[in-house]
C-alpha cells in the first residue's frame, strides 16, 4: 500500500455489460421522458424568448438528478447484496459521476464553439458529426490529463512521505478506482 | 395586367388627391386578393408587394424609385424601367407567353404570403427598418392629410386594437392557441427525437467503466444534437448557430454545476437528489448571469 507504484494506478476504460442487468425498464423510460421534455422545452423557450435564451438550455443538466439517483441506487444495491450499508458508497459513486460530467462539460464547450463558428458556412451533418467527435476527443483528453496528474501527485506524495500519501490515497482518486473495481 | 377594378380604384385615389403610395396600395391589395382567392401564390410577402408596386408603376402611378442606397442596383433599375413603361404611350400588348410563364411560376408558390401573420411580420420588420424618425414623420403627415373625419375614423379603429393589446385578453389567447396547435406536432417531434438521443448517450454511459469516465457522458451533447438538427433544418443555420453561442455559456454553467455537485457528494456525502436538485439554482444563476454579462 505504501509503495503503490505507477502500474497499479493505470486505469483502463472498458465496456461492461453487467450494469445493464441492474437497470429496470422504467429507469430507461425516465431518462427518455426527461430527455424528451428538456428538448421540447428548449424548443418552446427558443420560440418564445429567442434563440439566445433557448440555446442556454441545450446545456441544462435536466437528466442529471435522475441519472445520479440511479447510479446511487445501483451502487447501494450492489453493496447491500453483500450485506453492507451502501448509502455513503452510493453518494460517492454519484459524486464521481458528477466529476466526470464536469470534465465532459469542457468538451461540451468545444462542441458549442465549433457549432457556433462553423455551422453558418458548412453543412449541418458535417458540423454536428465533427463537433460530436470534438466533444468526445476533448472530454477524453481532459479525463486522461486528470488521471495522469492525479497519478503523478500520488506518486510524488508517496515518495515524499508515507503518511501523507496514505491520506491522499484514501481521499483522492484512488478511492474512485477502488470503487470501480 | 391589373384588374379593371384596381385601375379604377387607383384613379379614384388620384382624383381625391391621395398620395402615389396610396394609389400603389390598390395594386398591392389586388395581389393579396389574388393570393387569397387562390389565383396564384407568392414566394414571400415581400415578393407579392414588389409585384404590386411594379404593376402600379407600369400603370402610370407616379411612385418615386426607391432610394439608391436602400436597394440593390437591380431593383432600382427595374423600378425605373417600370416607371418608363408606365409613362410611355406604346400600345404594345404584354407578351402572352411571358405572362403565362410568370403566372405558372407563381402558381407553384404557396399562399402563406398573404396570411394575416405574414403581413404583420412584413409590416413590423419594414417599420423597424425605417426607424422611429421616419415613422414619426409619416404619422405627422397622416394627421395633416387625413382630415377631421379620417382622424376620427383612425382613432376609432386604433382604440379597440390598443385595448386588446393592453388587456392581452381573448384575442391574444386565440392567436397563441392557434399558434400552439401548429407547433404541437413539432414539439412532439422534439420530444421523441430528444428522448431517443438522450437515451442512447445514457446507455453508452451505463456501459462504460470506470465511473468518472462514464460521467463524461453525463455532459454529452444529446439535447444539443437533437435541438440543433431540428432547428437548423427548420429555422436555418444562422438561428441554430446563435443557439450554439448561448449553449457555450450554458456549458460553462454546467461545468460549475457538476463541479459543485461532485464536491458536495464526494467530500460532504450529502444526499444525492436534494444536492442535484438544489444546485439547479446555481446553474440558472450562472447561466443567466454570464448571459447577461456577455450579451449586454
Amino acid at each position: 500500500m505504501l509503495v503503490c507504484g505507477g502500474e497499479v494506478d493505470e486505469v483502463k476504460v472498458k465496456f461492461d455489460t453487467s450494469s445493464l442487468g441492474l437497470s429496470k425498464w422504467y429507469e430507461y423510460a425516465i431518462r427518455f421522458v426527461f430527455g424528451g421534455m428538456i428538448t421540447a422545452l428548449t424548443g418552446i423557450i427558443a420560440q418564445r424568448y429567442g434563440p439566445e435564451i433557448g440555446g442556454l438550455f441545450m446545456a441544462f443538466p435536466a437528466i442529471f438528478p435522475a441519472a445520479a439517483t440511479l447510479i446511487e441506487k445501483h451502487e447501494k444495491e450492489k453493496r447491500e447484496r453483500a450485506g453492507l450499508d451502501g448509502t455513503m458508497r452510493g453518494r460517492l459513486a454519484a459524486g464521481i459521476d458528477a466529476a466526470g460530467a464536469a470534465m465532459g462539460s469542457i468538451g461540451l464547450m468545444v462542441f458549442a464553439l465549433i457549432v457556433w463558428q462553423k455551422l453558418p458556412s458548412s453543412s449541418l451533418g458535417l458540423v454536428l458529426a465533427g463537433a460530436t467527435l470534438a466533444w468526445l476527443t476533448a472530454s477524453v483528453m481532459v479525463w486522461e490529463l486528470r488521471e495522469t496528474l492525479c497519478r503523478r501527485i500520488r506518486a510524488r506524495l508517496g515518495a515524499a512521505s508515507g503518511h501523507r500519501f496514505h491520506t491522499a490515497a484514501q481521499r483522492g482518486p484512488s478511492t474512485h478506482r477502488r470503487l470501480d473495481e | 395586367m391589373p384588374d379593371k377594378e384596381t385601375l379604377e380604384r387607383a384613379r379614384e385615389d388620384a382624383r381625391e388627391g391621395k398620395s402615389p403610395s396610396t394609389q400603389a396600395g390598390e395594386f398591392v391589395r389586388e395581389e393579396m386578393d389574388h393570393i387569397r382567392e387562390g389565383k396564384h401564390g407568392a414566394a414571400s410577402t415581400k415578393q407579392a408587394i414588389a409585384i404590386g408596386l411594379s404593376k402600379a408603376r407600369r400603370a402610370g402611378v407616379k411612385l418615386p424609385p426607391p432610394g439608391k442606397r436602400k436597394v440593390s442596383a437591380k431593383t432600382s433599375a427595374q423600378a425605373e424601367r417600370d416607371s418608363r413603361k408606365g409613362h410611355s404611350h406604346s400600345r404594345r400588348k404584354p407578351s402572352a407567353k411571358r405572362s403565362r410563364a410568370t403566372t405558372a411560376a407563381l402558381k407553384k408558390e404557396g399562399h402563406r404570403a398573404a396570411s394575416r401573420s405574414s403581413l404583420s411580420k412584413q409590416a413590423r420588420s419594414a417599420a423597424r427598418q425605417r426607424g422611429s424618425a421616419a415613422r414619426r414623420s409619416s404619422a405627422l403627415k397622416a394627421v395633416r392629410t387625413k382630415g377631421a373625419r379620417g382622424r376620427s375614423q383612425a382613432a376609432r379603429k386604433a382604440a379597440p386594437t390598443r385595448s386588446r393589446a393592453r388587456t392581452n385578453s381573448k384575442f391574444m389567447l386565440t392567436e397563441s392557441r392557434r399558434a400552439s396547435d401548429g407547433h404541437m406536432k413539432e414539439i412532439l417531434l422534439r420530444f421523441v427525437v430528444g428522448g431517443a438521443v438522450v437515451s442512447v448517450f445514457a446507455l453508452l454511459g451505463d456501459l462504460l467503466k470506470p465511473k468518472s469516465f462514464a460521467g463524461l457522458f453525463g455532459a454529452a451533447p444529446s439535447v444539443a444534437l437533437a435541438t440543433l438538427a431540428l432547428t437548423a433544418s427548420k429555422q436555418g443555420k444562422e438561428y441554430a448557430s446563435l443557439e450554439a453561442r448561448s449553449m457555450l455559456i450554458g456549458a460553462v454553467a454546467l461545468f460549475f454545476y457538476a463541479l459543485v455537485v461532485s464536491r458536495l457528494l464526494i467530500r460532504r456525502k450529502l444526499p444525492v437528489l436534494p444536492v442535484t436538485g438544489m444546485c439547479m439554482a446555481l446553474w440558472f444563476a450562472c447561466a443567466f448571469g454570464c448571459w447577461y454579462a456577455v450579451v449586454r
